[in-house]
């Protein structure tokens, strides 16, 4: 797959690589995260999406990308609603919404060190993980469709959470335009018992550090500095947005067929977003992600609960507000000017973030001046970082920036390389206590599977898409 | 050899071939419980009912692997063979379950359309498919 630089950090695909690209691929990297992009399919894979009809510039990658399913991991397509654009189920991915979820706090080292040992330990118990796990709520049918509804704010009727956490959410807690009867009954069946729960895989929740501060207002905006504990958690719509997705592309992959609309890969299917089969998709993606939101929301429930059992303070007391909690799997209707026009688009991110510049009509008062913040987790034992959104971002990729470290190792390799539990001892040693359910998996998670989390967010901050804030250093790693 | 994993930076494949397509089939579910297991899967001992439809034969392979994944979540029970009977669109019949399971590789999350392959080879059928994990 051909690629050229076309600028500080940018490269193009150009068109022509693969049959029937209606625009470039369009990569933010430096020279050696292009060359890792080199190694598996991820390039290829930005070409192919550059095929989807009423595509928009470019099919951006961002500088974490690798491999994925259909799209690339670290993908962003933006497609033209009114003139034929699609919307692709496979563009947002299974895990519909995952994201990320900062509590910041006034603790510092002094408050926890004699105490990480309990609060990873209770945490783990605490905290529903790991694969088959029941999660923090058990939902009847008519309380399901009432999260997928309303999302956080459901949760926060129930008494869990505090009402400032809405305002510190992306869509405030919740996506307009959810329909929670376009959700099948498999998919209820799955989301019921998993509400408040955490999942396996990459899903986490780290105690954390801030040991660096890069933008004093940015992070005065979002009450960050030097030397305060956070906690930092990963997840997403667990099995009910698996099962959307799943019988999304289904349906898509057939409406696709009729519509005569060929794509080079079948995870790709997709239709025009002017559609009932579309609209239906857009209601059924926008109630998983709110049950994701509802499911963050619970989980920081129940972190600031341990914190509290274990510390004997109120979580008001020790300051535990929420940074902020992004998505980073999700497709969303957003307006730009293209090509001199103000255009309605349908802008994937799988794998991305949104980025909003300062200013933005969408945030919430506390981060306009400053922008967007983004929560940019780590691999295990490594730092995570907190961005946030630039003006020159929304010309540079639709307002996207990266949404981790990016993998750069199969599970497979990562298993040779060393066991699960050397991996864990390897991070005692470096001062990481990790609470794992099946610490023979750690090997798949381990850092070393994972590209150099702070090489991507540079590249993010030379290509222009975000900057960063802060720096945060693990000190407890709680896995599913 | 007839399933074998395939490797992928982030989620994780599997091929499989066999001399018919309910075999192949039966295959393709016998490689998923290696992925979920991260180690060649015991003898089944319970069983329970499947039936799925879908336009071609790899979407067929995909519903019935999503299937044996629900079936999993569902009860436990994990899948590890099927007998089906299987035309262009339909496939129905049993899956064949070991009652217990320890998991020792990744959660899958879903079956993905990436890739997939259903295909005549020179000796029988082939089939690819990659899981989200």
């Amino acid at each position: 797959m051909e690629t050229r630089s076309v600028g500080p950090y940018e490269w193009e695909v150009p068109v022509g690589e693969v049959p029937g690209m209606r625009v470039p691929g369009r990569v933010f990297a430096d020279e050696e995260l292009i060359a890792k992009a080199r190694e598996d399919r991820a390039l290829e894979q930005v070409a192919n999406v550059a095929t989807l009809p009423g595509i928009v510039r470019a099919s951006y990658a961002m500088p974490d990308i690798h491999w994925g399913y259909g799209f690339p991991v670290g993908g962003v397509a933006a497609t033209d609603v009114d003139a034929g654009g699609v919307i692709s189920p496979g563009g947002v991915g299974f895990d519909i919404c995952c994201g990320v979820r900062l509590l910041r706090s006034d603790l510092t080292i002094p408050d926890v060190q004699e105490h990480l040992g309990a609060l990873s330990s209770r945490l783990g118990e605490r905290i529903p993980r790991g694969v088959g796990a029941k999660g923090m709520l058990r939902l009847d049918r008519a309380e399901l469709a009432g999260v997928m509804r309303d999302g956080a704010a459901w949760v926060l009727a129930r008494g869990l959470g505090w009402e400032s956490d809405l305002e510190r959410c992306e869509d405030h807690g919740a996506l307009e335009g959810a329909d929670p009867a376009a959700v099948s009954d498999r998919a209820y069946d799955r989301g019921a018992p998993q509400c408040g729960s955490l999942g396996a895989g990459n899903h986490f929740l780290e105690i954390q550090l801030v040991d660096a501060i890069y933008d004093d207002a940015a992070a005065d905006a979002f009450e960050l500095s030097d030397g305060v504990v956070c906690v930092m958690l990963h997840t997403g719509s667990r099995g009910l947005g698996h099962q959307v997705c799943t019988d999304e592309v289904k349906t898509f992959d057939t409406l696709m067929r009729r519509a005569g609309i060929s794509v080079p890969d079948r995870q790709l299917a997709c239709g025009p977003v002017d559609s009932a089969e579309a609209r239906r998709y857009l209601g059924a993606m926008a109630a998983a992600a709110n049950f994701a939101r509802a499911n963050r929301h619970a989980l920081a429930h129940g972190v600031r609960a341990t914190f509290e059992e274990v510390l004997g303070r109120t979580a008001e007391d020790m300051g535990m507000r929420l940074v902020y909690d992004v998505a980073h799997n999700l497709a969303k209707i957003e307006r730009y000017v293209v090509d001199g026009r103000e255009r309605d688009l349908c802008v994937h991110r799988k794998g991305a973030t949104r980025a909003f510049g300062a200013g933005h009509p969408e945030l919430a008062d506390r981060y306009r001046a400053a922008g967007q913040p983004v929560i940019v987790p780590g691999s295990m034992g490594t730092h995570s970082y907190v961005l946030v959104g630039t003006d020159a971002g929304r010309d540079k990729a639709f307002w996207s920036t990266c949404h981790g470290a990016g993998r750069a190792m199969s599970r497979t390799q990562a298993k040779k390389r060393m066991s699960g539990t050397r991996v864990r001892d390897e991070l005692a040693d470096a001062g990481v206590l990790v609470n794992a359910t099946h610490p023979g998996l750690l090997a798949e998670e381990a850092p070393y599977a994972y590209k150099d989390v702070a090489r991507v967010v540079d590249t993010c901050e030379g290509a222009g898409l975000s900057r960063k804030v802060a720096r945060l250093r693990p000190l407890a790693v709680i896995k599913g | 050899m007839p399933y074998r994993i395939l490797d992928h930076t982030a989620d994780i494949g599997i091929e499989a071939t066999a001399p018919d397509v309910p075999t192949l089939f039966s295959e393709a579910v016998r490689a998923c419980a290696a992925v979920i297991l991260d180690a060649p899967p015991g003898e089944p001992v319970a069983e329970a009912p499947v039936a799925v439809e879908a336009q071609d034969l790899a979407a067929l392979l995909a519903a019935l692997l999503g299937e044996a994944l629900w079936t999993f979540e569902s009860t436990s029970k994990l899948p590890v063979a099927a007998e089906l009977e299987v035309s262009a669109t339909t496939a129905a019949g049993t899956l064949r379950c070991m009652e217990t399971a320890t998991v020792g590789g990744p959660a899958i999350k879903a079956v993905t359309y990436h890739q997939l392959l259903v295909e005549r080879s020179d000796d029988g059928w082939r089939a690819r498919v990659f899981f989200d994990v």
